[in-house]
């Protein structure tokens, strides 16, 4: 028996719908208010909800986004019913994810055939992923270490596939720190028209214990030039197709591959230590990959990466005219993490380094306008 | 299995100020919106769960409130869904009686309406209409008011109830001499 979730402020609409679904040989769930009915589908995942859109916490486009926008709802048939009833009313929801729109009053006749039609459409096709890049054009300052933290903890956050994928041209160590020996890589990757979105990546990748698939870089150093931007782009779209979220080790060079991945990318990581090479080097990425990425999403990282004193952030925040949005303090339990192969996300989580990816896991989730975890 | 009405004695409509639209609800008797809006004792009528939003961007709320008053000489106009909550009691008891309709062009500051005035037998001049029309506020029936500003912005209804002071220009076909006013 198919499953309803009705979403309506109104106690008395709620019933009447209930009423007319059950009558119609449906379950339902109801809520009676926005955040509610989000929580109710992604704990129930019902065959359709049926969201009013004059809700007083939060509007029906808000909820329709809201459950749009996370993959463990982004299949929900959603039914828009409201007295709001004009076209541009209809475009709005439609706008905001709605599969279709009714407008209130409606008979038990109308409301049924539109589920019935709603139960019977395909699947809607799923909204490409989420893609995080990770960056830094100067080695050692731990822009792997925090990018493969930053993969676990978003499996385990549990909003969706979630792959590490490491453009690094020249061996980079993603595969290296969770333990795992590759086989393939992006290196034979090629695009394949008319396969199933994401299909040709997903064959690259290789399942990890902690959730996470990883896409490794070249088991040997690239030589030459890499892959050509078309190609980079293809790579980068299945990326996005094939998975929730996708966390980009791009590598310590603006090739084809790290270009395609900041322009795609939902947000912008940049690394760097509190020193005076990695305040010039990062300084002039930033200059270098203005025009690239999410401008507004672009996160600056400062890591720690030793117990010595570094400048203060005062004097780094103003020598690259930016705000520091997270600061990962020294642990020295990394380096056993790296040795052990085990990320400190996964096996100390209440670590400095895990805290610190996990306000970082927030702000990302808080700039895509997702719920973010306590 | 019959259909359920979703509202008992509760009538929902889209109200438009110069440069707002406020979905609510209105409590009305028998009298229907006419009794409200013809309602002398009050300048005011109040409507629940009102849903505010400007009018370059209609569909988005702005606010709620669970309670709003809303003074009747400020509403251009009424956008409703059913003809039948625009039809006037008065009208009723009269509809056996021949009716014309007269496709009908109408301004109020910020918006113009299109649809149709449905009168009893011929009209001479169309200010009988405005004037000789009892109460404050007038229905044009399958009818579309578009923004001015904003033409792409459109709402329709089987009825749209108008006040007749915000009106500018009233203009029909089919009238003797298509008159302007």
């Amino acid at each position: 028996m198919a499953t309803v979730l009705i979403i309506d402020d109104d106690v008395n609409l709620l019933r009447m719908l209930q009423i007319m679904l059950e009558r119609g040989g449906y379950q339902t769930i109801l809520s009676s208010h926005g955040e509610d009915g989000i929580r109710k589908a992604v704990e129930l995942h019902p065959d359709v909800a049926i969201v009013d859109v004059m809700m007083p916490d939060l509007s029906g486009h808000d909820v329709c986004r809201r459950l749009r926008d996370d993959p463990r709802t982004n299949d929900i048939p959603l039914l828009v019913l409201t007295a709001r009833a004009q076209p541009v009313d209809r475009q709005a929801a439609l706008s905001s994810g709605a599969s279709d729109y009714l407008s209130k009053p409606v008979s038990p006749k109308v409301l049924l055939e539109k589920v019935r039609d709603l139960l019977n459409q395909p699947p809607p096709q799923p909204k490409e992923g989420h893609l995080i890049a990770v960056l830094s054009l100067r080695g050692g300052v731990g822009a792997t270490t925090l990018a493969v933290n930053l993969a676990v903890q978003l499996a385990a956050a549990k909003r969706g596939t979630v792959c590490a994928a490491d453009l690094s041209p020249a061996s980079g160590h993603v595969a290296l720190q969770l333990r795992l020996q590759p086989r393939q890589s992006w290196a034979t990757y090629r695009p394949e028209p008319g396969a199933e979105p994401g299909e040709a990546i997903k064959r690259l990748t290789m399942p990890q214990d902690l959730g996470l698939n990883v896409l490794a870089s070249p088991l040997m150093p690239l030589q030459g030039a890499g892959l050509n931007s078309a190609v980079a782009q293809s790579l980068v779209g299945d990326l996005r197709k094939g998975f929730g979220w996708t966390v980009v080790d791009c590598g310590p060079t603006l090739d084809e591959a790290c270009v395609a991945a900041l322009n795609a990318a939902d947000a912008l990581v940049v690394v760097m230590t509190p020193d005076v090479g990695s305040v010039q080097t990062t300084s002039a990425t930033l200059r270098a990959i203005s025009g690239l990425g999410p401008a507004d999403h672009t996160l600056i990282v400062l890591n720690q990466v030793s117990p010595q004193r570094a400048l203060p952030q005062a004097a780094i925040e103003k020598a690259i005219a930016r705000t520091i949005t997270t600061v990962v303090p020294f642990d020295e339990s990394q380096s056993s993490a790296l040795s052990q192969g085990m990320p400190l996300s996964a096996s100390q989580p209440t670590s400095a380094l895990a805290k610190a990816v996990g306000d970082l896991v927030n702000v990302i989730f808080d700039q895509l306008k997702m719920p973010v975890r306590a | 299995m019959p259909e359920i009405a979703f509202t008992r004695g509760m009538l929902t409509a889209d109200f438009f100020t110069h440069s707002y639209r406020i979905s609510g609800r209105i409590g009305v008797g028998a009298s229907g919106i006419y009794g409200i809006l013809g309602d002398k004792t009050s300048i005011y009528m109040e409507l629940e769960d009102a849903y505010v939003s400007r009018i370059n961007d209609p569909a988005k709320i702005v606010a709620h409130y669970g309670l709003s008053a809303l003074r009747k000489e400020r509403i251009s106009f009424i956008v409703l869904n059913r003809r039948e909550e625009g039809v006037s009691v008065v009208r009723g008891v009269t509809r056996y009686t021949q009716t014309k309709s007269y496709p009908v062009f109408c301004t109020v500051p910020f918006f113009e309406i299109r649809g149709k005035i449905e009168v009893h037998g011929k009209i001479d001049t169309l200010t009988s209409v405005l004037v000789q029309a009892m109460g404050q506020f007038f229905p044009i029936f399958e009818s579309t008011a578009s923004a001015s500003l904003f033409p792409d912005v459109g709402f329709t209804g089987e009825a749209i109830i108008v006040n007749k002071d915000a009106v500018e220009i009233f203009c029909a076909t089919g009238v003797e001499g298509d008159t302007i006013v």
